[in-house]
């Protein structure tokens, strides 16, 4: 597996979680990220982000952070998406004298591989996301019985009460066909809306990713 | 995954984090290609390697180099990533470390904070040796990764990093008042015999006096004086200029560290210092491995 830079809250707990059950891991600097030779499918068949919101656009040459993950995709690869709140948002390009500048444009990369993230207010058919939860609505998480990564989980589990709230949720909308969309953790209201899939999984069959998973 | 799964007691013992990952396992395509062999960091067991520890040793590789071949060891100058790393650094891999940085500073946070804390910690709990032979005081400033750069701060924490690992270190001099000389003890003298006695610190390009703060063996560590800074007048300035710490019943038991002057370990003089203190790892291995074995 690769650990994918940048990293966030989420990558210790991972990577330590990766050693105990004996995974054979790489944490790759942002060349290795880059570096046709090295970030491969082949090479790495699970690829994790564990980042908050941004992701590496540049790193030697112009866009070649995206790059390198739409190849890797396109290789048939498994990406596990386990940051906070909206990943893929915010980019970082390298500039020439090697430091590193946080752009604070949306760019949305996620919509680019299929990650469709609803943001505070947005609402599709199947979800909708949110800042704060709704006050008054008691939120619970539904584990789907028919799902094929979690099979040890309570079936229903209250949302969170701490911790980072800020909830996206991810939507089926804008899926290409033949994709498939699976949600395994969907988070319900007791105002009777469905607040969208917290996890779920895609399994690619589009031309540009065909044989890639993104979770 | 919505990743504030993975921060809340859903997730406590991990099986949230368990459960995605042999996922990944079992449906993941297998890898077809090997690792680059620059990534091919799982060393084989065997052999006496020694670990440089980043973020530098500016000027000292070479006399680095020279003490571990004096004493059949194998250096490898470990980069930033690779410290962090713990399949890379750990007490397998690397029996011995040692922290020769250049000046005062430290890794303290990487990838995540704290993880350059932790790495040190987490070699010395799996019974490795670390030499620290730093120039001034050891440990004394927090590098820290940023944004893309490293940035170099005064300590935000109640203890120093030293102390957290097992000793500590006080301001002498800036200057000697007058020539100063180095004063083993029996157990300095065994550990480097071809040392002279007294031996004279004129060769010193950064004077700075950091002394060693003695602290009385205990059930959980052993303290070996091995050498004091001597006045003119065969009196020693307060703390000793090297000792030797073997970590018994506590969290590091099983580990030891030496405390070397710094500044003292230049040139020749400097070559036979490591050396002794790594034939003495040799012939007097760490059996004890403690706790949380290595991967």
């Amino acid at each position: 597996m690769a650990f994918i830079p940048p990293y966030g809250v989420t990558y210790s707990a991972l990577a330590e979680c990766a050693e105990k059950l004996g995974i054979d891991c790489h944490t790759l600097t942002p060349q290795e990220l880059v570096d046709e030779n090295v970030f491969t499918a082949a090479r790495f068949p699970v690829a994790i982000y564990t980042g908050v919101e941004n992701y590496y656009r540049t790193v030697q040459q112009p866009g070649d952070g995206e790059q390198a993950l739409l190849r890797y995709l396109h290789e048939g690869g498994m990406l596990q998406v386990a940051g906070v709140c909206h990943p893929f948002t915010y980019p970082i390009d390298v500039q020439a004298d090697g430091t590193e500048k946080q752009i604070p444009d949306w760019i949305l990369f996620n919509k680019q591989f299929e990650l469709f993230l609803l943001g505070p207010g947005e609402k599709t058919g199947d979800a909708i996301g949110f800042e704060t939860p709704p006050e008054g609505v008691t939120l619970t998480m539904n584990l789907n019985p028919s799902q094929p990564v979690l099979w040890d989980f309570p079936q229903t589990l209250p949302f969170p009460t701490q911790g980072d709230r800020r909830y996206r949720p991810q939507t089926a909308e804008g899926i290409a066909p033949g994709d498939q969309f699976m949600p395994f953790l969907t988070t319900k209201g007791s105002d009777g809306r469905d607040y969208g899939p917290a996890a779920a999984l895609i399994q690619h069959n589009c031309a540009a990713f065909k044989g890639a998973q993104v979770l | 995954m919505w990743g504030t799964l993975l921060q809340t007691d859903a997730n406590r013992g991990d099986p949230v984090a368990a459960q995605i990952l042999s996922y990944a396992v079992a449906k993941a395509h297998p890898a077809t290609a090997p690792l680059p062999e620059s990534m091919t960091v799982k060393l084989q067991l065997g052999g006496f390697r020694v670990a440089i520890l980043p973020p530098d040793c500016n000027g000292r590789e070479e006399m680095i180099r020279t003490a571990c071949k004096t004493a059949n060891a194998d250096p490898v100058f470990l980069t930033v990533p690779q410290f962090g790393s713990h399949q890379v650094f750990n007490a397998r891999n690397f029996p011995v470390a040692i922290q020769a940085v250049s000046d005062e500073r430290f890794i303290c946070s990487y990838l995540v904070p704290n993880d350059g804390d932790e790495a040190l910690k987490r070699y010395l709990r799996e019974g490795g040796t670390l030499i620290v032979c730093q120039h001034a005081t050891a440990f004394g400033y927090e590098m820290v990764y940023q944004a893309g750069k490293w940035k170099s701060r005064s300590p935000q924490r109640f203890a120093s990093m030293a102390f957290e690992l097992g000793f500590e270190t006080a301001m002498g001099f800036e200057k000697p008042d007058a020539p100063t000389s180095l004063q083993l003890t029996n157990d300095g003298r065994k550990l480097w015999l071809d040392l002279p006695q007294a031996l004279a610190m004129d060769y010193l390009s950064d004077q700075r006096w950091r002394s060693l703060i003695p602290y009385r063996s205990s059930a959980a560590r052993r303290f070996t004086p091995l050498a004091y800074l001597n006045r003119p007048d065969g009196s020693h300035y307060p703390g000793l200029a090297a000792a030797m710490i073997d970590f018994q019943d506590s969290e590091f038991g099983g580990a030891r560290l030496f405390y070397l002057w710094g500044n003292m370990v230049e040139g020749t003089v400097g070559e036979k210092m490591l050396a002794g203190c790594l034939r003495r790892v040799q012939t007097n291995p760490v059996t004890q491995f403690h706790r949380r074995p290595p991967p």
